[in-house]
């Protein structure tokens, strides 16, 4: 029964802590343009607070059904969709996604921790033009619009936002699972 | 025949034989089956089994057999603690998968840090009410040059 009882303890440490990834992860990406095309009732809200999904109608592209439920309390009414992906990505690898022209995710995978969730490390890059000092011309650089460490569990996203285009804004929900 | 006594008779031989038709009545052979049984039974007892002096030599070297034999080794303790421990270590696993897999499937996604290289930008993160989908907001200054 000793061996018994050092053989429990032994799993149960185990669980302590986060664990190494040993293979890729799968990343699923849906990318939206979400925009505002009904009259905004006073007063709108920041898109940064949940709303009451009763509130508004939304309508969605084809395709978008799976996250209806996960963007109903967002300020919008319309959703197009943009750009959707499934990528595999290695541990401790930065993966980089185009998501438009203007901007770029780029994802690693850290580690899995102690509730089974997968931490990532992600990036949102933004391509602008920027005035030279001292000329009349324009460069094209890159800045980094937000950073996020975050452990993602399984069959429950994340979603940025707050990205803005031409038309409406960007909002990017991520799945991240183990292969 | 008046009597059961004089059945009784007859069935030891004491008087000669009785009337045939008394014999054949039901009562009669019942009765003779009874006395038959008794008769049978008495023998049992009359000859109870003995060693005889012949026999006794032999009787007594089968005890010293039994009491010179040595009693066999048992050689199922190891597999049965090897099998108690297997037991004990599969219920532990099971349990610890259990209360694991209840956690996971009710663990929210959690935004641990965030950050913005925007001067006078706002990273906001939150998670929805049911636990589920966490959001990372960013609302940019509104004299950003895009």
């Amino acid at each position: 029964m000793n061996v018994a009882s050092f053989l429990i303890a032994v799993v149960v440490l185990a669980a302590e802590g986060d664990q190494p990834l040993a293979k890729p992860v799968t990343v699923e990406i849906v990318a939206v343009q979400a925009s505002r095309e009904a009259p905004a009732k006073p007063p709108a809200a920041s898109p940064a607070k949940p709303q009451d999904p009763k509130k508004i109608k939304q309508k969605f592209d084809p395709g978008l059904e799976r996250i209806r439920p996960i963007v109903a309390d967002l300020p919008f009414d319309t959703f197009k969709k943009l750009k959707t992906a499934k990528i595999s990505v290695k541990p401790n690898e930065e993966a980089r996604f185009a998501i438009t022209d203007r901007y770029t995710l780029l994802l690693t995978p850290l580690a899995k921790d102690k509730e089974g969730r997968i931490r990532v490390h992600i990036r949102v890059i933004e391509k602008i033009k920027k005035k030279v000092e001292g000329t009349d011309k324009k460069k094209e650089v890159e800045r980094q619009l937000l950073s996020t460490k975050s452990a993602i569990a399984p069959k429950k996203p994340l979603r940025l936002g707050g990205m803005k285009l031409d038309k409406g804004e960007l909002v990017v929900i991520l799945f991240v699972n183990e292969s | 025949m008046k009597t059961k006594r004089d059945l009784e008779q007859w069935f030891d031989g004491e008087t000669a034989d009785p009337d045939p038709a008394v014999l054949e009545q039901p009562s009669t052979q019942a009765y003779l089956e009874d006395l038959q049984q008794l008769r049978d039974g008495a023998q049992s007892v009359a000859a109870p089994a003995t060693i005889d002096d012949a026999q006794f030599p032999a009787f007594m070297a089968g005890i010293r057999d039994q009491l010179d034999t040595a009693p066999r080794r048992r050689v199922g303790g190891f597999w049965a603690l090897a099998s108690v421990t297997a037991a004990a270590l599969i219920v532990a696993v099971s349990v610890f998968l259990v209360l694991n897999a209840g956690g996971v499937a009710s663990t929210p996604t959690v935004v641990e840090a965030t950050s913005t290289a925007i001067e006078g930008a706002l990273v906001e993160s939150y998670s929805s009410d049911e636990g589920g989908t966490a959001t990372v907001w960013i609302t940019l200054p509104e004299r950003d040059i895009q």
